[in-house]
């Protein structure tokens, strides 16, 4: 099976056919009758079934353009500052990053620069780069470009590592005038932005890719 | 199904309307907005501080405070061109960014041992910090940083005055200034007066007690022990263990004084002690001169000058004094008075004190040279009253005062008896000459006259009956002496009067041993005649 023979295909959606979102049944949807606003439901899981995600690039754009603008305050600003012997020094994640490089721990300076910095910034770009091709109806590679939308849907979640050992660390070292650990204002932006990104790769129809192909 | 029908598709139009989901960019950039102005807002200008040494200075660690508020952060620590400071450029909020002023102080925090105790204690654990101490002046950015903290902080309420001493004592910056042993100052730091003649002490005092300070104020040095004997027996005082430590200044008001406060730098005397207080006022020493004419031999510098025994001021210099001109020579003593101790009983204090001098001179105020020891000859310059005297010419050598003055008793003594001598050239010797020859001609006119021949005559035969009356006398002495003889030769040997006279002379003997005994040891030890005999041996003397 070639590239060549799916793009002949007529898509299922031209034939009456949509796929149940959550346990991939394939129903036909019936003609609306009653001239009412109608809902349609899985038949087997009782989900919504829609033959393309409502609004789906402007609710996307909305999204990454949100994380692109938290991205910059969440890289600035500090996002953890450990207090111990009643001194210490707010910590951007970058100036983290170079903390623990300093100090030879270079495989976790390099996890968190990948993670934190690295990833979302990919992320965002690739995501702009799909909704653009998605728009304006290219028909260069479908395949791999649902191939990447499912990898960053897949990577996304990791992004939110950084915040659970923040709440972990917050939570956990208080120990009075010894050591403390506060969060930082980047921490909140930090986390809006990797909601808003998985938020926009959850919006975001990959159905769409395929739409043009043919 | 439909497909095969021919139906006309229905017009699809996508939903245009905007999604509300845009309103989470626009939350997020507009708080992403807000926190960009905030920071700029909250920025504020760069100051440098110039320090000898950058201990405890850390760049983006160290922050700046005022009142223990962080109002700042050190941005970078870097050395000055010419390697001789640390210069650290510091980044202060902008709300405190306009109170600093040209008199703005700088100093890092760290513990300290001062005279005040220790301080700085918790930067032990925290870091050095930078602290602030608000000025007056223009807007400055650029500061010169202290080594140490300042003694007083900017907002005290108080004032500094300046007091004056011979010596510094153990006098330091920072030790307490107090009245009646409460604490209400500190030393803010001293220095030598531009001449060396004495150390300038700044001090400060806080209000209320600046009412304190007035000019019949005394300030004295606190630091020293007092012990003295007295009726009472032994008396030890000290000032508080503190400033035993680290030095300290006592002040003193006398009860009933009525003066007001004195301004803020005022100046004072510093005593020695509080014991001395009554004893001198050297606040004012004022150079006067005096022009002798005698020798001067004796006269040292820093011999006194006394006023009916109290003395008033001592001699500084002595100098020797050719005028060109004239050829004259004179000796210009250089002498300084404390004139308000002559004056304090004055009801008018106000006047200068040349002006009261010169009122004393045109009174017979004079200075002559007197012998304070015939042992050592050492002179003194006694100042007192001799108002038949002439003033002289009262005049100003030098902008220094001139004291006029008289003869010293012994060049009195000495003037007098030339003045005698004087008057015995005088007598007219040629006169009683002629009058003598005179007499020694009418002498002889006497001599020659017949009346003395029968006077001799008359004289020759008084001799002669004179003569016949001892030839008897001798005859009748002849028999006296046998008798004599006889009655020495009844004092026998072994009378009671002959044993008395050996033992006599015996006594005599043994006291003439004993004088010789005793001059023998006085040649040894001649300090014997004044400390006693050394060693406890009792001399003995042995009776033949």
């Amino acid at each position: 099976m070639t590239a060549k023979k799916i793009v002949t295909l007529a898509s299922a959606a031209q034939q009456g056919f949509a796929a149940c979102e959550h346990c991939q049944l394939v129903m036909r949807m019936r003609e609306n009758k009653s001239g009412g606003a109608i809902s349609v439901f899985c038949p087997r899981c009782a989900a919504a079934v829609r033959f393309r995600k409502p609004q789906s690039l402007q609710r996307t754009w909305a999204l990454l353009i949100c994380a692109a603008i938290c991205y910059i305050p969440a890289n600035l600003l500090p996002i953890l500052t450990v207090i111990q012997f009643g001194s210490g020094e707010p910590d951007t994640i970058l100036s983290g990053a170079q903390h623990l490089f300093a100090e030879g721990q270079w495989p976790i300076a390099v996890l968190v620069f990948v993670a934190s910095v690295f990833v979302p910034l990919v992320k965002i770009g690739i995501l702009g780069f799909l909704m653009l091709s998605a728009q304006a109806h290219w028909r260069w590679r479908p395949r791999q470009r649902a191939l990447l939308y499912h990898i960053i849907d897949f990577t996304g979640r990791w992004s939110m590592i950084d915040i659970f050992m923040i709440a972990i660390l917050v939570a956990l070292v208080q120990v009075g005038a010894l050591a403390t650990v506060e969060a930082g204002l980047g921490a909140a932006f930090f986390a809006t932005m990797v909601f808003c990104t998985m938020l926009a790769s959850m919006s975001f129809d990959p159905r769409l890719l395929w739409d043009n192909a043919g | 199904m439909a497909i095969d029908y021919d139906v006309p598709e229905a017009n699809i139009v996508e939903n245009r309307r905007l999604s509300i989901v845009w309103l989470l960019p626009l939350v997020a950039a507009l708080a992403g907005a807000w926190l960009l102005y905030d920071t700029l807002e909250k920025r504020g200008p760069l100051i440098t501080i110039a320090f000898l040494r950058g201990d405890g200075i850390e760049a983006d660690n160290t922050v700046l405070r005022y009142k223990a508020v962080q109002v700042g952060r050190v941005t970078t620590v870097r050395i000055a061109d010419d390697l001789r400071h640390v210069i650290a450029t510091a980044r202060i909020e902008r709300s405190f960014a306009a109170q600093l002023k040209e008199g703005t102080r700088f100093w890092v925090v760290r513990p300290r041992l001062g005279p005040s105790g220790v301080s700085g204690l918790g930067t032990l654990v925290s870091g050095a910090y930078i602290e602030i101490d608000p000025g007056d002046g223009e807007p400055e950015s650029n500061f010169v940083g202290l080594e140490t903290p300042p003694i007083v902080a900017a907002d005290v309420p108080g004032n500094s005055y300046v007091l004056e001493s011979e010596i510094l004592g153990s006098i330091q910056a920072g030790s307490p200034v107090s009245f009646r042993d409460i604490p209400v100052g500190e030393v803010l730091g001293y220095e030598l007066a531009e001449d060396g003649s004495r150390v300038t002490i700044h001090i400060f005092v806080r209000e209320p007690y600046t009412l304190l300070v007035s000019s019949s104020t005394q300030f004295s040095n606190a630091s020293r022990i007092n012990v003295s004997v007295n009726a009472n027996g032994l008396d030890f005082r000290t000032g508080s263990l503190q400033t035993f430590l680290v030095g300290g200044i006592t002040f003193d008001l006398p009860l009933g004084s009525k003066a007001p406060p004195s301004p803020p730098g005022a100046k004072f005397w510093l005593f020695a002690d509080s014991e001395k207080i009554g004893e001198a006022r050297p606040s004012a020493h004022e150079p006067y001169l005096l022009y002798f004419e005698d020798s001067v031999r004796g006269l040292n510098v820093g011999a006194p000058v006394e006023f009916k025994g109290i003395k008033l001021g001592s001699v500084t210099n002595v100098d020797l004094e050719v005028d060109p001109n004239s050829s004259d020579i004179r000796i210009p003593v250089k002498i300084e008075l404390q004139p308000e101790r002559l004056i304090s009983a004055s009801a008018t204090p106000v006047q200068e004190p040349n002006e009261i001098i010169e009122s004393l001179i045109a009174k017979g105020f004079r200075a002559r040279l007197q012998t304070g020891s015939l042992l050592t000859g050492q002179m003194f310059v006694e100042l007192g009253f001799y108002p038949d005297t002439p003033a002289g010419q009262v005049s100003n050598s030098e902008g220094i005062a001139v004291i006029p003055t008289i003869p010293s008793e012994f060049v009195e003594i000495k003037d007098s008896a030339t003045e005698m001598l004087d008057k015995l050239r005088k007598l007219p010797v040629e006169e009683i000459g002629g009058h003598t020859v005179a007499v020694i001609s009418n002498l002889e006119k006497l001599l020659s006259s017949p009346q003395i021949n029968e006077f001799l005559v008359s004289a020759n035969a008084s001799f002669q009956s004179v003569k016949v009356l001892t030839d008897e006398l001798s005859a009748q002495l002849v028999p006296l002496a046998s008798q004599l003889n006889e009655t020495l030769a009844s004092v026998d040997e072994n009378s009671a009067l002959q044993s008395q006279l050996s033992l006599t002379l015996q006594q005599v003997d043994n006291a003439a041993r004993a004088l010789r005994t005793l001059a023998d040891s006085i040649e040894r030890n001649p300090n014997a005649v004044i400390w006693g005999k050394q060693n406890a041996k009792p001399v003995t003397i042995e009776r033949p």
